[in-house]
């Protein structure tokens, strides 16, 4: 009870309310800004967030976690150009709203929709993290190992097109995750006399160049033509009531798909939002109107996006995997402060989880008000010139690599990363399979070796253990399920080919 | 993905007849293949240098980074085997733009090697404003003025002294 009303007390106080406030513009801006999201502005954001205080910083974090994704819609519905991968399938319907002078009407949707998804994901997180975390701290070692190789099949969800080059960034994150002290007999690895590198590679110096740096490079070889702008004047963003009345039963069943997605490892928005609008478009009775400019349209995937939110927070404090690239990066911010996410946590540190439960629900209500209160300024924002974006994201990256540690290490081998993360980006490699490795790299390893101590060297520890075995067996599911999938495919295709031949033989 | 190259006969070693774009793809993703198998050969036998456990049932520190080498080959030497055989993986359609990148890159280590002499609230300034000018648009000059004062305003002012960051 205390750590409810210490946390409702940070909330609620001057600071609370302001970081919530700042992260909310932050968030919009960023995500309204085609090419970054919240895992840029995140890592862009982290190392400024250390004289904060872990509470203070977290509410930062999610607040502008939450507002990128509806921020995302912005420019979906004005330029066309979904702000981040989740808001895609708004562009559809948005974009063809605005076309037809209702670009007011069709960001109001996209916002109180995310809003509505917001809310509920954060409900999601209140009514399910600590019943699992509970659950979770009769965990043994051995099934933690378990449950870190389970976070790391998702790296097959977020391989994109090719599950191999998915596999070959998870085993070069694994590679960096050994960088340092080891966790159990304290022997340095791979540091090769420098002392920057004892507590191992800097997880937030990577992910800094990785995300950021690397966009910035990308950004300044981007020279594609956009669709054209609406020029609608934005004003208002209150639905009205016919409208609530078309789209609520899209915002409900948005949020559920996005709530439930959200909590599997690797599935976030980007793919929550369009299985919404397949199903809201399933069950409308006007399916025609779905592509140009349906209320619905919008409706269900800017839900669904802001509720996987609420939904990716469960694996991580309940067990203390990050599912998604975004939570990987706020454990980095935990780390920072000393902390590691887990159920733990709960006995740790309750004010803090505390905050993270009300402060997601709080920040959807945050984003609300200052989405409404400076949508015409956010409008304006995103006509600023490509040159003073990618330079000002190459300045906040240096000034926040080096606020880590104040070292100007961390600022070379940030820019080092930026490079590499480049060059991945150029050769279509996902770079999330990276940072999960990174951050799941010591959960593993540790509790890995953990259990082998405790068992005497006895592999079958693994198998022996109920916890272990199923999330071993969840793993292999999780990651021979695409492969399957994958050579049905390919199967299908070549009964195709088949076909085709025989037909022209004949 | 996969293309009609293994279905030639004797190409099953060389790049798709799909047009320049799946060309420079294989070379890009042979290249890469390559740099894969290097880093996790040499870091497997870096993980052999390291000592072994000394508690019962320990397996050491060189246990993991051996696995996690040994896994790196194995998936490394199946995206060669992939590209080999012709499947077109994704790359780079488009050439690397090597005087923006490199100058917006070389622009920002220049940044970081000078911070200790002039301080990085000025670096930064100067490095934004100048790297402004890589990017087409009108009024440059003007623009990369007000992008300078505006990053050393932000990194000096706000950062320096409002968040007391120890910038040098």
């Amino acid at each position: 009870m205390d750590g409810i009303l210490q946390s409702l007390g940070v909330i609620f106080s001057f600071s609370g309310l302001a970081v919530l406030i700042i992260g909310a513009l932050l968030g919009i801006v960023i995500g309204a800004l085609p090419g970054l999201g919240p895992s840029i502005g995140l890592s862009l954001l982290i190392p400024f967030t250390y004289n904060l205080g872990p509470e203070l910083s977290m509410l930062m974090m999610i607040s502008l976690y939450t507002s990128a994704e509806y921020g995302g819609s912005i420019s979906a519905i004005l330029l066309s150009t979904p702000g981040t991968a989740a808001a895609a399938a708004t562009a559809i319907d948005g974009y063809a709203m605005a076309r037809k002078g209702k670009a007011n009407e069709a960001i109001s949707i996209s916002l109180t929709a995310s809003t509505v998804g917001g809310v509920f994901g954060g409900l999601a997180l209140l009514l399910l993290a600590m019943p699992l975390a509970s659950l979770a701290l009769k965990f043994g070692p051995a099934g933690y190992f378990a449950v870190g190789v389970f976070g790391l099949t998702s790296v097959a969800a977020l391989s994109g097109g090719s599950l191999v080059k998915g596999l070959v960034c998870a085993a070069f994150g694994l590679a960096l995750a050994t960088i340092g002290i080891d966790p159990i007999a304290g022997t340095p690895r791979f540091t090769f006399g420098l002392f920057e590198l004892y507590e191992g590679v800097p997880f937030l110096a990577a992910l800094i160049g990785l995300f950021a740096v690397s966009e910035a490079l990308v950004m300044i070889e981007n020279r594609v033509a956009a669709a054209p702008v609406i020029k609608d004047k934005v004003g208002h963003v209150f639905m009205s009531g016919a409208l609530w009345k078309e789209t609520w039963r899209s915002m409900l069943s948005g949020s559920v798909i996005g709530t439930l997605l959200g909590i599997l490892p690797g599935v976030g928005g980007n793919i929550a939002c369009w299985v919404a609008r397949d199903y809201a478009r399933a069950r409308d009775p006007h399916p025609e109107e779905y592509g140009h400019g349906s209320a619905n349209g919008i409706a269900a995937p800017e839900a669904s996006n802001n509720a996987t939110v609420g939904g990716a927070l469960v694996p991580l404090l309940a067990l203390g995997v990050p599912g998604s690239p975004t939570t990987a990066i706020m454990v980095g911010a935990l780390i920072m402060h000393g902390l590691h996410p887990g159920p733990q946590l709960f006995t740790e540190a309750p004010s803090l989880v505390y905050a993270i439960l009300f402060g997601t629900i709080i920040a959807s209500l945050v984003q609300y008000a200052a989405g409404s209160l400076f949508l015409p300024l956010m409008a304006r924002v995103m006509r600023l010139p490509d040159a003073v974006i990618a330079v000002g994201i190459m300045a906040f990256a240096v000034l926040g690599a080096f606020a880590i540690r104040n070292l100007m290490f961390d600022v070379y081998l940030m820019l080092g990363f930026g490079v590499v993360g480049y060059l991945m980006k150029k050769l279509r490699f996902p770079v999330a399979p990276i940072v999960l490795a990174m951050v799941l790299g010591y959960l593993v390893e540790s509790n890995y070796r953990t259990a082998l101590v405790s068992s005497q060297g006895d592999y079958m520890i693994f198998i022996t253990d109920p916890v272990s075995l199923l999330f071993l067996v969840l793993s292999l599911v999780s990651l021979l399920t695409p492969l399957w999938r994958a050579l049905q495919a390919r199967r299908a295709r070549r009964i195709d080919v088949d076909e085709a031949a025989n037909g022209t033989v004949r | 993905m996969m293309n009609k190259a293994s279905a030639v006969s004797n190409s099953n070693l060389s790049p798709a007849p799909g047009g320049e774009a799946i060309r420079s793809h294989f070379w890009q993703n042979l290249v890469a293949a390559g740099i894969f198998l290097a880093w996790n050969a040499s870091f497997l036998i870096m993980s052999f240098a390291l000592p072994p456990g000394h508690s019962r049932g320990d397996v050491g520190p060189g246990s993991l980074p051996m696995q996690v080498s040994i896994f790196g080959l194995i998936v490394s030497t199946v995206y060669l085997i992939q590209v080999l055989r012709g499947m077109d993986l994704g790359g780079s359609s488009d050439k690397i733009d090597v005087p923006r990148v490199a100058g917006l890159l070389g622009l920002f280590i220049a940044v970081a090697l000078s911070a200790n002499w002039i301080g990085l609230a000025l670096c930064l300034g100067i490095g934004t404003g100048v790297a402004t000018l890589l990017f087409p648009g009108q009024k440059p000059f003007v623009r990369a003025l007000a992008t300078g004062v505006g990053f050393w305003v932000i990194a000096y002012g706000l950062f320096g002294k409002l968040l007391e960051l120890p910038l040098p």
